[in-house]
């Protein structure tokens, strides 16, 4: 028989509080976390606001860290403490597979070596390149920024002596990361995994970045209006950051050692799209394969699912494709499953997404309350489902899927449900 | 019953020609892809370097548009896969699209330099250092619009998905140095459960460039242009210099072993265990994938070996292999094909693959004879060796530690 998988710890730190109480109060709530960009000067750049995490203390110990690092090992022992599983373990069976991207990038610092070694035009002259930045910047700052410190940093933290995975798929990537951690205990390879995402990219490149790509929401006047999922009037997303951390464990070994539990994590779909770069497939081909093998991964029918956490990212085509992949796979029953997003109020925290989706579609489950969908103003005839609009709902749910989708077509689908 | 992992088909770009006949044969007599590298006009920055000559991307990537959006590392990734599925004969096989995935083992792309100075140049304030205000108006829009695409990790596998339709599992890894093999061990493991039939698996990378250089020296590891600098790189060898850059790319297809004989591929090595684990344990991987592949450290025979040519690195992976497949004999590439990132270890897995199918293990390139740091290093010429089980290795700079153990199947086992 295939091991069990269930939820034993979460942690969060994202913009609507630094643990997961305040964050699931937020959410619940139907607070925004957007607000005026403070980490840099944004006041020229066509988007201005973001979800910044807020307050957060930096242990001086990790001043030096990348903020995907501080967040992670934030949001890391939260789940630790949590969990209990510290000392509950076995080293070589505890792992971890991870979703970071990047930490933070010193644009004028950069911007500086740069300009120091102009070849008098605009061109780069690569000795004096090579000369300035070897002497001007550090090695620590670099080691410090890859994605995959964070999980250098996550296990001597832990003390962590099994499989060490990172994985980054844009978007997708801590959903991806969960599913695989899961697959690791169900296949023997660990008894515990420490799993989820962590990113910041609110820097000057990164808002650049998506900017030029016409990714994300221009309406700076209204910063917690501007996140709106399936609304009509969506302009685009918002940059977030963050991260959320989930602890999956093998249930007989959860059992043993008498963890709570929270939930069991089901079923597990990954597929890409083969389309196109910038542009989800039109008939939603990749998404609708996902959420299929998820489904029967936990073996259950799509009427048999209670809510679903969507990937809705607020910009035009992603939110109408979703909309058309949920209606491919559950047919009359879509209309019946609420389906809201949580992005309307954190934003698109890019790599950490998915984790902090995956939390509260657990603490849905246990609290039975669905989070909504805020900024739901215009209905779209393209979007036509029930998502939860505006205010959060009690409701009852044993079940739950999961998506997410990242850029370049990269699907992933989680099916959560109530442990029994 | 468990499914087991064959290798069907291999490909490669490197320093030393396209395709791995070129990069057999280069191994075989030793004949190193290092020599010099100058960047800007005579006089500015020259170092020794694996370079990639004479690549034409335009060969694999039909839409030339999409040249423009795919760094230079991309570029390798599709070709090197596209060769890797020639060789398996696996284009367009009437396999359903959703049980043939990617994994690639990636990381931070580096820009080029020049892209982000045009648009710094135009955000200058009046005392000639960065004004964001002036970025924002400015040097952002002297970017191109899909510009961040250009550089995202995953895009390798993005681009690779869509070029040749693979619509199953899809996932980047970003470890370090060895996340090109730890996407190997992946893509086994996906096969393994059943997710998928096919896998590629692989990276590529090229920071062969003023910012990679510099990237190295910081990092303390990079070997100076002064000297012999062309054999600046000797694995397990304390004259070491340390790193020599390369760039390049390797993927491998690997297969069910059931699906891979009904096709009737031709079938290099199977894949029997492999070891992930994290910086610095490179015991504890290696361990594990012996362990894993129902071995006894003395079964190996054979190591190809991460091998940096960084002295404090080598000494972690000696002890590693004098304890966990004592006896072995040695080879390594990186003075052959210089250190080349993410695909370092892919590349490192399609050289022991093809040792293993000719039961010949090609020479380090400079080594002396003689054993060093307690290893059977190959010197000179290449050792005949029937190879029962192989064990490849990627380790270092801060990455994950990598093992993974292959076997030939020649026998028809």
């Amino acid at each position: 028989m295939r091991r069990r998988v269930v939820v034993t710890g979460m942690g969060a730190v994202t913009p609507l509080g630094n643990d997961v109480p305040a964050t699931w109060r937020g959410l619940t709530e139907g607070r925004s976390g957007v607000a005026p960009i403070t980490l840099f000067d944004a006041s020229s750049f066509p988007t201005r606001i973001a979800g910044e995490v807020k307050s957060f203390a930096v242990d001086p110990s990790r001043r030096r860290f990348g903020r995907h690092s501080l967040f992670a090992l934030g949001a890391a022992e939260e789940a630790a403490r949590d969990s209990g599983f510290r000392g509950a373990v076995d080293p070589e069976r505890l792992g971890i597979y991870f979703g970071a991207g990047d930490g933070g990038f010193n644009f004028p610092e950069f911007a500086a070596v740069l300009t120091a070694s102009l070849n008098g035009g605009c061109a780069v002259k690569p000795d004096a390149w090579f000369r300035n930045s070897t002497s001007r910047l550090s090695a620590e700052t670099l080691i410090e920024q890859e994605p995959h410190q964070v999980v250098n940093h996550l296990a001597r933290t832990f003390g962590v002596r099994g499989a060490v995975y990172n994985s980054l798929t844009a978007c997708a990537a801590s959903s991806q990361a969960i599913g695989e951690a899961a697959e690791m205990i169900r296949e023997g390879s660990a008894d515990v995994m420490i799993t989820g995402g962590a990113h910041s990219m609110i820097h000057p490149l990164g808002v650049a970045g998506f900017n030029l790509l016409t990714a994300l929401s221009t309406r700076n006047d209204d910063p917690a209006g501007a996140s709106r999922p399936f609304d009509k009037e969506r302009d685009g997303f918002i940059l977030a950051e963050g991260s959320g951390v989930v602890i999956l464990e093998d249930l007989e070994h959860a059992r043993k050692r008498g963890a709570k539990i929270y939930a069991e994590l089901a079923g597990y779909g990954t597929t890409a799209d083969a389309f196109r770069l910038t542009d989800p497939h039109p008939e939603g081909r990749g998404a609708i394969q996902a959420m299929r093998l998820a489904l029967a991964d936990a073996g259950l029918a799509p009427r048999e699912i209670g809510y679903i956490n969507a990937h809705g990212t607020s910009t035009q085509l992603n939110d109408q494709i979703e909309t058309l992949s949920v209606k491919a796979v559950f047919g009359e029953a879509a209309r019946n499953v609420p389906m809201s997003s949580i992005k309307s109020m954190l934003g698109h925290m890019i790599a950490a997404a998915g984790a902090v989706e995956f939390i509260a579609s657990v603490l849905a489950i246990r609290d039975g309350v669905l989070p909504p969908t805020i900024n739901y103003r215009t209905p779209d005839e393209a979007c036509d489902l029930d998502y939860v609009p505006n205010a959060a709902r009690k409701a009852a749910v044993d079940t739950v899927l999961s998506n997410s989708f990242g850029f370049g077509g990269q699907n992933v689908a989680l099916v959560v449900k109530r442990f029994r | 019953m468990k499914r087991r992992v064959a290798i069907t088909g291999l490909g490669s770009v490197t320093a030393v020609g396209e395709g791995i006949q070129a990069l057999w044969s280069a191994a075989l007599e030793s004949r190193s892809g290092v020599g010099r590298v100058r960047f800007g006009e005579e006089g500015g920055l020259d170092f020794p370097g694996a370079a990639v000559l004479n690549f034409t991307p335009e060969k694999f990537v039909v839409q030339r548009k999409a040249l423009k959006v795919m760094a230079r590392d991309i570029q390798l990734a599709v070709a090197a896969a596209e060769l890797a599925v020639a060789d398996a004969g696996a284009k367009n096989l009437p396999v359903a699209r959703e049980r043939f995935g990617i994994i690639v083992g990636s990381g931070v792309l580096n820009h080029e330099l020049d892209e982000l100075a045009y648009s710094v140049c135009q955000s200058l304030g009046p005392d000639g250092r960065l004004d964001l205000g002036k970025f924002g108006t400015d040097g952002l829009p002297a970017l191109f619009p899909l510009w961040l695409l250009k550089y995202l990790p995953n895009m390798p596998a993005c681009h690779i998905s869509i070029f040749l339709d693979l619509e199953g599992p899809s996932n980047t890894l970003t470890t370090g140095p060895s996340s090109g093999l730890q996407a190997v061990c992946e893509a086994a493991r996906i096969i393994r459960r059943g997710t998928a039939d096919l896998m590629l698996a692989g990276g590529a990378e090229s920071k062969l460039n003023p910012l990679g250089l510099s990237q190295y020296q910081l990092m303390g590891v990079l070997a100076g242009a002064e000297g012999e600098a062309l054999s600046a790189c000797r694995p397990f060898d304390d004259r070491s210099r340390g790193i020599v850059v390369g760039e390049g790319a390797g993927f491998l297809v690997l297969e069910e072993l059931e699906h891979a004989r009904k096709r009737g591929a031709k079938i290099y090595a199977e894949i029997t265990g492999f070891g992930v684990s994290s910086e610095n344990n490179q015991k504890t991987a290696l361990r594990a994938a012996v362990r894993e592949s129902g071995l006894a450290p003395g079964d190996v025979d054979y190591v190809q070996a991460c091998g940096l040519g960084v002295t404090a690195e080598d000494r972690l992976e000696a002890e590693a292999i004098r304890e966990c497949s004592p006896g072995a004999i040695v080879s390594a590439s990186k003075p052959l094909l210089g250190f080349t990132g993410f695909s370092a270890g892919a590349l490192d897995l399609i050289l022991s693959t093809l040792a293993v199918q000719n039961g010949v293990v090609p020479p380090v390139a400079h080594a002396a004879a003689g054993d060093r740091f307690g290893l059977r290093l190959v010197s000179g010429s290449p050792q005949k060796k029937n190879v029962r089980h192989a064990v490849t290795n990627a380790f270092g700079l801060g990455g994950q530690c990598v093992s993974v153990v292959t076997r030939s199947l020649a026998g028809g086992a």
